[in-house]
C-alpha cells in the first residue's frame, strides 16, 4: 500500500514539476507576467483537484489526472504564439471545469426514469435544432448536445425501451446532417450503434439501427442540393456536400484545432505519442469503470463516454495519418473551442460520478457483510 | 449484464488497439518515411527515387524485355568478314578514303 501511494505521489510530483518548469522556462525567456501567473496557477489547480478530499467531492483521480494533464498541455501548446493566447486558453479550461462538477453531480442525482429520459432527449434535440430555428444565433451546440443526448439514450436503454432510444439517436443523426455536420453525425452514429449492440444484446435490433442509420446517410447524400452537379465527379459531389474536402488532408486541420500539431512541433514526436498514450489510459479507465458498475445505466454511460472520446481520437489520428479524407475535428482535451472543452470536462465529470457510485456500492457491500457477521 | 461486460471488453480492446495502431503508423511515417511496408513487392523497392533523386530509376528486370543489342555477344560466334570487293574508286569499301588536303571546317565548299 505504501509503495502504491508513494508511486502515485511521485507521478503527481513529476507532473507538477513538469508544468511548473515548462511555464517558468517560457516566462523567464519572454518575461511575461501572464506566464509567471500560469506557472503558479496550472500546477496549483491540478494539485487542488487531485488532492480534493473524497468526502468533500468525490472525483475519479486516474481519469482526472489524465484529463487535466491533457488540458495543461493544451495551455502549454500556444505559449509560442504569445502569452495572451496561453492565458485565454487557461481561462477557457478554467471555465470548462464547471462542467466537470456539473457532470459528476448530474450522475449522482439522476435516476433513470421515463420522464427524465424524455426530458434529456428533448433538451438535446432542441439544442441540436437551435441553429435551424434561429439561423442568426451565434451559439450552435453540437458536442454538448451529443453528450446530453447520450445520457437520454442510455437512460432509455437502461429502461429496456429500445425503440425510443433508436428514434432519438436517428433524430440526432438527422439534425447533425441538417446542420451539415456529417462527421459529428458519423461519430455519434458509430458510438450509438456500438452502445446499442453492447446494451441491448440483440443482433436484430443492432441490424435495424445499422440499416436505419445507413439509409439516412444515403438519403441525405441523394437529397442534398448540389451547386453544379452536371458532369461532376463523385469526389467533387462529396466535397460540395462538405463530406470530403476538395483539397489535401492537411488543409482540413484548421488553425483553431491544431493544438496537437503545435505540441508536436515544440516538444517532439515522443511527447506527442505520450499525449496519445494518456488518452488511451483515459479510455482504459473508462472501460474499467464500466466493467465495475452494477447497474446497466452506469455501465452504458461509461461505455458511451468511452466510445465518443475514443472514436473522436481515432478519427483525428486517422486524418493525421492521411488514412481518412475527412475533417475530423480535434483531439480530446486539446482544443481551442470552448464548447468541445466543456463537453470533454462534462464527460470527465460523468466518469467521476460513475466512480463515486461504484465506491458507494462497494462500501454498501462492506457494511452488509459486517452486519451479516 | 454478463454479456454486456464481455461486449464492453471487446469494444474497449478494439478501440485501444486501433488508436495504438494508428499512432504507430504515424510514428513510422515520421521516423522512417522511406521504409517500405511490403519490401518484396516491385512497387516498394528498397531504393526509392526519393532517396537518390540523381540516379535514374532502374527498370524492373522481372517485367521489362531486355534489349538484344545490350546482351553480351557470343564469344564463339564467327567474326564478321570485311567487305573487300572493289568499289568505283578502286578502293575496297571497307577502307574509306580520307581527303588528304581537305580543309577541316570547309562545310559550305568555300
Amino acid at each position: 500500500m505504501r509503495k502504491h501511494v508513494s508511486f502515485r505521489f511521485r507521478v503527481l510530483a513529476l507532473l507538477l514539476l513538469f508544468f511548473a518548469g515548462s511555464f517558468a522556462l517560457s516566462a523567464s525567456r519572454s518575461g511575461s507576467a501572464s506566464l509567471w501567473l500560469l506557472t503558479a496557477a496550472v500546477p496549483g489547480v491540478i494539485l487542488f483537484l487531485l488532492l480534493l478530499p473524497s468526502g468533500l467531492f468525490p472525483l475519479d483521480r486516474p481519469s482526472l489526472a489524465a484529463g487535466l494533464t491533457l488540458c495543461g498541455l493544451s495551455i502549454l501548446a500556444p505559449v509560442s504564439f504569445g502569452p495572451e493566447e496561453a492565458l485565454s486558453q487557461a481561462l477557457r479550461c478554467a471555465a470548462a471545469l464547471f462542467f466537470l462538477f456539473a457532470g459528476a453531480v448530474l450522475l449522482r442525482i439522476y435516476r433513470p426514469s421515463l420522464p427524465g429520459s424524455v426530458l434529456l432527449s428533448a433538451l438535446a434535440l432542441g439544442l441540436l435544432s437551435l441553429p435551424l430555428w434561429l439561423p442568426g444565433i451565434p451559439l450552435s451546440p453540437g458536442d454538448g448536445a451529443s453528450a446530453i443526448l447520450l445520457l437520454g439514450v442510455v437512460s432509455f436503454l437502461s429502461l429496456r425501451l429500445r425503440l425510443p432510444a433508436l428514434l432519438c439517436a436517428l433524430c440526432g443523426l438527422f439534425l447533425f446532417l441538417l446542420r451539415s455536420d456529417p462527421v459529428s453525425g458519423g461519430i455519434w452514429t458509430l458510438a450509438f450503434i456500438l452502445l446499442f449492440w453492447a446494451s441491448s444484446g440483440s443482433s436484430l435490433w443492432t441490424g435495424i439501427s445499422l440499416c436505419s442509420a445507413g439509409g439516412l446517410f444515403i438519403f441525405w447524400i441523394l437529397l442534398t442540393p448540389l451547386p453544379d452537379s452536371a458532369g461532376a465527379s463523385v469526389f467533387s459531389r462529396l466535397s460540395a456536400m462538405s463530406v470530403v474536402l476538395p483539397e489535401s488532408v492537411p488543409e482540413s486541420i484548421l488553425p483553431e484545432d491544431s493544438l496537437f500539431l503545435l505540441l508536436g512541433e515544440q516538444y517532439g514526436l515522443l511527447f506527442l505519442l505520450s499525449a496519445v498514450l494518456l488518452a488511451v489510459l483515459l479510455l482504459i479507465r473508462g472501460a474499467s469503470l464500466a466493467l465495475q458498475s452494477r447497474k446497466q445505466f452506469y455501465a452504458s454511460a461509461a461505455l458511451g463516454v468511452l466510445l465518443l472520446l475514443g472514436i473522436r481520437a481515432l478519427a483525428f489520428l486517422l486524418n493525421l495519418a492521411d488514412l481518412l479524407p475527412l475533417p475530423a475535428g480535434s483531439f480530446p482535451f486539446l482544443s481551442l473551442s470552448p464548447e468541445t472543452l466543456c463537453t470533454d470536462m462534462f464527460f470527465l465529470g460523468i466518469l467521476s460520478g460513475i466512480s463515486a457510485r461504484n465506491e458507494a456500492d462497494l462500501s454498501e457491500d462492506v457494511r452488509l457483510s459486517m452486519l451479516a457477521r | 449484464m454478463k454479456t454486456m461486460r464481455y461486449r464492453i471488453r471487446v469494444i474497449a480492446l478494439v478501440l485501444v488497439i486501433a488508436i495504438l495502431g494508428v499512432m504507430l503508423w504515424c510514428a513510422r511515417a515520421l521516423f522512417f518515411p522511406d521504409l517500405a511496408v511490403f519490401p518484396l513487392s516491385p512497387e516498394n523497392s528498397s531504393v526509392s527515387p526519393s532517396v537518390s533523386p540523381s540516379l535514374p530509376a532502374s527498370p524492373d528486370p522481372w517485367t521489362t524485355t531486355p534489349d538484344p543489342a545490350s546482351l553480351p555477344q557470343d564469344p564463339w560466334a564467327p567474326l564478321p568478314q570485311p567487305d573487300l570487293s572493289p568499289s568505283d574508286s578502286g578502293v575496297p569499301a571497307e577502307i574509306t578514303p580520307v581527303p588528304s588536303q581537305a580543309p577541316l571546317f570547309d562545310t559550305f565548299g568555300l
